[in-house]
């Protein structure tokens, strides 16, 4: 039942009710001197940041956070890590070295990309 | 059961705790973890003798240090700081992360600074050393710490030089510099440690009783007598005194017998 009505949708011209719409990327930790959102990081730091990944449901016209598989890759590796963090949507941050860096996420086909200015330890 | 590899850290925290001693801990920045700092030798002030301490707030460029936590192993992703399985040195001024791992995954992480040490301190203010270390004595001053400023802490490997070097000899036991005497004379003691160095004034004395080893002519034994020194020599004229002092002693007491039947 669930798919016909899918297929119906599908078929009308919308995306299915169950697929992730949109992502956000955010910092849940800050490190010292720096977040995703200002694009910076201290070499030598940490930060933690979470995924959420949501659907449009297009019965209610709002947007519901789902968990799905979530596609993290950060690099260059000697200068930005990612590691899993204490859930599935956390993941930490640790800059290495200084640098431009890049952060890409990846959720059902939808994807977020962030810049990182890794920038040395002030003297 | 199985005994895992943090079991003898989770039953030396429990031992520590029921004897009331609490090492140096600081919680994670997310609130999942405790991070016990670990001196790695006695030089670091942030430890205390009893296996108690306080978490530096920072550590000194230079100085080597250990975390570690029950949760798993602390890591860290900064190529400026050396080291691993939980001992770590200190390789330039920043703030740095060290990050707790179990598995794959970070279960925590802190930031700990890095900065300069910008002089060393001793304890005391002038050494004074003898010849013979015969005797423990409560004012020794022939020991000494040599902490860094402001407290930072990190463990380092002091260098001590005596000049003139013939004037004595050092020793380092659990952060504690002790100097011997070799010679009469004076001098100093040189500290140098994460690139300062400290200079102590140094006096030798020949013992740390001023007149020790004197068996006669001084009157060092609050007139007791010659006797009293233990040696054997002079007992002849201690007695005879004692007989003197006996003698004056009768002679009053018939005077006053005398005086009476007068």
């Amino acid at each position: 039942m669930r798919r016909a009505l899918c297929l119906v949708v599908a078929l009308a011209g919308c995306s299915a009710p169950d697929a992730v719409h949109r992502i956000t990327v955010s910092t849940s930790h800050a490190a010292p001197g720096g977040t995703l959102e200002n694009g910076r990081m201290l070499e030598g730091t940490a930060m933690e940041i979470a995924v959420a990944a949501y659907t449009e449901e297009t019965t209610f016209h709002d947007s519901r956070r789902v968990s799905r598989p979530i596609e993290i890759t950060a690099g260059p590796p000697e200068r930005l890590r990612v590691i899993k963090g204490a859930a599935p949507e956390l993941f930490i941050l640790l800059a290495a070295s200084p640098g431009p860096s890049t952060l890409d996420v990846r959720v059902e086909g939808v994807s977020a990309h962030r810049d990182l200015m890794i920038e040395a330890q002030p003297p | 059961m199985r005994w895992s590899r943090t079991a003898p850290i989770a039953l030396a925290a429990v031992v520590l705790h029921a004897c009331g001693i609490v090492p140096p801990t600081r919680e994670g920045e997310l609130g999942r973890g405790t991070f016990e700092y670990v001196c790695t030798n006695a030089t670091d002030s942030a430890c205390d003798d009893f296996g108690g301490g306080t978490f530096p707030g920072a550590i000194a460029v230079g100085a080597s240090f250990g975390l570690r936590a029950q949760s798993g192993q602390v890591m860290t992703a900064a190529p400026a700081v050396s080291g691993s399985s939980g001992t770590f040195r200190a390789s330039k001024p920043g703030t740095f992360a060290f990050y707790l791992m179990n598995g794959d995954e970070i279960v925590d992480y802190i930031h700990i600074k890095f900065r300069k040490a910008t002089a060393l301190t001793a304890s005391r203010s002038e050494i004074i050393a003898y010849l013979s270390s015969d005797s423990y004595s409560w004012d020794d001053r022939s020991s000494f710490r040599v902490v860094l400023d402001d407290y930072l802490g990190g463990s380092f490997a002091p260098q001590v030089d005596i000049e003139p070097a013939e004037l004595a000899t050092w020793s380092l036991d659990r952060g504690v510099i002790s100097v011997d005497g070799l010679q009469e004379g004076s001098g100093k003691v040189v500290v140098r440690a994460l690139g300062l160095s400290l200079s102590i004034p140094l006096e030798v004395r020949a013992s740390r009783w001023p007149d020790a080893g004197l068996d006669s002519g001084g009157d060092t034994d609050g007139g007791l007598g010659d006797g009293a020194d233990g040696d054997g020599v002079g007992d002849g004229a201690a007695e005879g005194a004692i007989d003197a002092a006996a003698e004056a002693l009768l002679d009053v007491t018939e005077d006053v017998a005398a005086d009476e039947g007068d």
